[in-house]
C-alpha cells in the first residue's frame, strides 16, 4: 500500500569530487519491513544513510520520509525518523535518563511526556538498570544500546541504524535482533552491516549495496537447501522417489545437480545420503547450497567458497 | 532552541571543569573586591579632603566589574571553544544534524547556554557589590551601567568564541582564535598615539567602549558596537551550521 512506504529513495546518486560513491540508488521500505543493507567499507553505506536522514544531499534523485519529500519538508521529515550514526553521539559526561531526556526535547518531544518516553526506551533497550550511571563508565556494548535508543527515544516510524551490532556480543546480539523484530511492526528500518550472517538474522530484507550500486534487493529468508552432485543424471521417477523423502520441500535438477529445499539441511542430510545409496546412485558431493544472495556476496567479497 | 539550552547546561554543570571555572572566577572577583575595598580604605583621609572625591562606586565597583571585563577575555574563549568544535571531534554532531533543529536554533541555543553561565556569575558579582549599600550610598545608576557593559562586552565575546567553534572541528584551534580575536580588539587601544588622535581604530577597540559605557556615559554607538560584533559572528556561525547539514 502507498501509505505504508515510509521510505522513499529515488535514483540516488552522489559524487565526492571525482568519485562516486552513489549510482541510480533507488530503494522503497513500508511499514513492517526491516531492511539490512549489506556491503563492504566504501560500498556507499553511510553515504545512503545519510542521505536518508537528512545530512547529506543527493546530487540526483529524491527521497520522501512517511510521504513527505524531505527537501521540502526536512523539520517534519526528521521528527519521524531515529538514527543511528556509525559511532554513536554520545555524550560521556551525561547519565542514561539525562541523555535520554536531551535527546528526546531535542526531537520536539512534549515536557510531560518526556519521562514516560525515557523509561520505554531504556526498557526496550534493556537498560533500565543503568539509568543513572555516566554514559562514559559503561561498557561498549551498553553505550552502543544508548546509541541505539536515542535514535528509538522519540517513537519515529523510521529507524535509521548504520551498525548498530557494532561492538556487541553474540548474545546482545541476539537482544538487537529481538528489538528489532519487535520494532519492525510499527516501523521501516534499514540497518547496515558489512557481515552477511548478522543481517539475514536481523533483517527481513537484504539489499546488498557495491561501488554505490545496488546488487540485490529481497526478502532476506530463503529456504535452506541441500545440493547433491551425482554420477548421473536422474530421469522423473528418480526425481519423484527422491522428492517424495521426508523433510523435502522441492527438488530442481540442473544435469547431475540436485537442489533440495529443505526445512532442516543438517536432518535432512544423513537421510539423503543414506537414500541415494540404498538406490544405488553414484554420490558424488553432498553439501548444503549456499543462497543466491550468500553467493552474490561472496563473489562481491572475493570470498571462494567450496 | 530551549532544548538545546538545557542541554549545553545540562552538560556544563555535569563536568567538574565548569564548577572548577566557576569557582576560581568568583574567587578572583571576591579578591579583587577585597583589593578595591582595601584601597578605598587607605585614600579615604585623602578623598576627604577632595572637593569632588570619588565614591564608593567609583572605587571599588566600577574597578570591580573592570576586572570582570579582563577575565572576559580568556574565559569565554575557554567556555566556548567545545561548543561545536566538540561536537564535530566527539561525533556528536550527527545528533542535531539529523534532528528537527534549525541552524539558527543550533547556534542560538549554545550561544544562550555560554550566556547564561556569565549571568550567573555576574549576578553573583553584582549581589557582592551590592553589599556595599548595607554601609554606605551606591551610585546605582553608575552600577548598572558598568555592568551592561560587562554583560554587552560578554555577549560580543561569547559570539566570537561560538562563531570561531563553528568554523573548525579543533576546540583548541577555536579557543586560540577566539582569544586572539578578543585580545585583538581589546589591544587596539593600546596603539601609540591612539589616545592623542583617535580614529577608526578607537572606534575598533572594544576596550575604548567599555570603558565609556562602564563610567555611567551611555551612548548608542557603544552599545550599537558590542551588538554589532555578536550579530555578525552569530550570523557567520549559523551560516557555517547550516552549511554543515546540505540543503537539499
Amino acid at each position: 500500500m502507498l501509505g505504508d512506504e515510509l521510505i522513499v529513495a529515488h535514483a540516488l546518486a552522489r559524487n565526492y569530487g571525482r568519485l562516486s560513491a552513489l549510482r541510480d540508488a533507488s530503494l522503497t521500505i513500508r511499514r513492517g519491513e526491516s531492511w539490512g543493507l549489506l556491503g563492504l567499507n566504501g560500498a556507499g553505506k553511510s553515504t545512503l544513510m545519510k542521505i536518508l536522514a537528512g545530512l547529506l544531499a543527493p546530487d540526483q534523485g529524491t527521497v520522501e520520509i512517511c510521504g513527505r519529500a524531505i527537501g521540502e519538508n526536512r523539520r517534519a521529515c526528521q521528527a519521524r525518523l531515529g538514527y543511528l550514526p556509525e559511532t554513536p553521539p554520545l555524550y560521556l559526561e551525561f547519565s542514561v535518563d539525562d541523555y535520554l531526556a536531551s535527546c528526546a526535547r531535542i526531537r520536539g518531544c512534549e515536557r510531560r511526556r518526556i519521562a514516560s518516553l525515557v523509561d520505554r526506551a531504556k526498557q526496550r533497550c534493556h537498560l533500565t538498570e543503568v539509568g543513572k550511571r555516566r554514559i562514559g563508565l559503561l561498557s561498549k556494548g551498553y553505550q552502543q544500546r544508548v546509541g541505539i535508543a536515542q535514535a528509538l527515544v522519540h517513537e519515529p516510524e523510521v529507524l535509521i541504524l548504520d551498525e548498530p551490532t557494532a561492538g556487541l556480543d553474540p548474545q546482545q546480539i541476539d537482544e538487537v535482533r529481538q528489538l528489532i523484530n519487535e520494532l519492525r511492526k510499527d516501523c521501516a528500518l534499514l540497518i547496515s552491516s558489512h557481515v552477511l550472517q548478522e543481517i539475514t538474522r536481523i533483517s527481513s530484507h537484504v539489499a546488498v549495496l557495491h561501488l554505490g550500486e545496488f546488487r540485490h534487493q529481497g526478502p532476506s529468508e530463503e529456504a535452506p537447501s541441500l545440493e547433491v552432485r551425482l554420477g548421473a543424471s536422474l530421469d522423473e521417477a528418480q526425481c519423484t522417489l527422491l522428492g517424495n523423502l521426508d523433510g523435502v520441500i522441492g527438488l530442481t535438477q540442473n544435469a547431475q545437480r540436485l537442489r533440495l529445499s529443505c526445512q532442516d539441511p543438517a536432518t535432512l542430510a544423513p537421510r539423503v545420503a543414506a537414500f541415494v545409496v540404498q538406490q544405488g546412485w553414484p554420490l558424488l558431493e553432498l553439501q548444503r547450497a549456499q543462497s543466491d544472495l550468500e553467493r552474490l556476496f561472496f563473489e562481491l567479497t572475493g570470498v571462494v567458497r567450496t | 532552541m530551549l532544548a538545546i539550552l538545557e542541554k549545553e547546561l545540562k552538560g556544563w554543570f555535569a563536568q567538574p571543569v565548569a564548577w572548577l571555572i566557576c569557582g576560581f572566577t568568583l574567587a578572583l572577583m571576591a579578591y579583587q573586591f577585597l583589593v578595591q575595598i582595601e584601597l578605598f580604605f587607605s585614600l579615604e583621609t585623602r578623598l576627604k579632603q577632595l572637593a569632588e572625591a570619588p565614591g564608593v562606586s567609583q572605587i571599588i565597583a566600577v574597578p570591580t566589574v573592570g576586572a570582570g571585563a579582563a577575565l572576559i577575555l580568556f574565559l569565554a574563549p575557554l567556555l566556548t571553544m567545545q561548543t561545536f568544535a566538540g561536537e564535530r571531534r566527539g561525533k556528536t554532531f550527527p545528533l542535531f544534524l539529523a534532528s528537527p533543529v534549525s541552524a539558527w536554533e543550533m547556534v542560538l541555543g549554545k550561544f544562550s547556554g555560554v550566556l547564561s553561565i556569565f549571568v550567573c556569575l555576574w549576578s553573583l558579582v553584582a549581589l557582592m557589590i551590592a553589599t556595599l549599600a548595607v554601609g554606605t550610598t551606591l551610585d546605582w545608576w553608575l552600577l548598572a551601567s558598568a555592568l551592561a557593559a560587562l554583560l554587552l562586552l560578554t555577549m560580543a565575546y561569547v559570539a566570537i568564541g561560538i562563531m570561531t567553534s563553528s568554523l573548525t572541528s579543533q576546540p583548541l584551534i577555536a579557543g586560540i582564535s577566539a582569544l586572539s580575536i578578543g585580545l585583538g580588539l581589546w589591544l587596539i587601544d593600546w596603539t601609540p598615539g591612539l589616545q592623542d588622535d583617535p580614529g577608526v581604530l578607537a572606534l575598533l577597540s572594544s576596550a575604548t567602549h567599555f570603558r565609556s559605557l562602564a563610567s555611567g556615559i551611555v551612548e548608542a554607538n557603544d552599545i550599537i558596537y558590542f551588538l554589532a560584533i555578536a550579530i555578525a559572528a552569530l550570523v557567520t556561525a549559523i551560516w557555517r551550521v547550516h552549511g554543515e547539514r546540505e540543503v537539499f
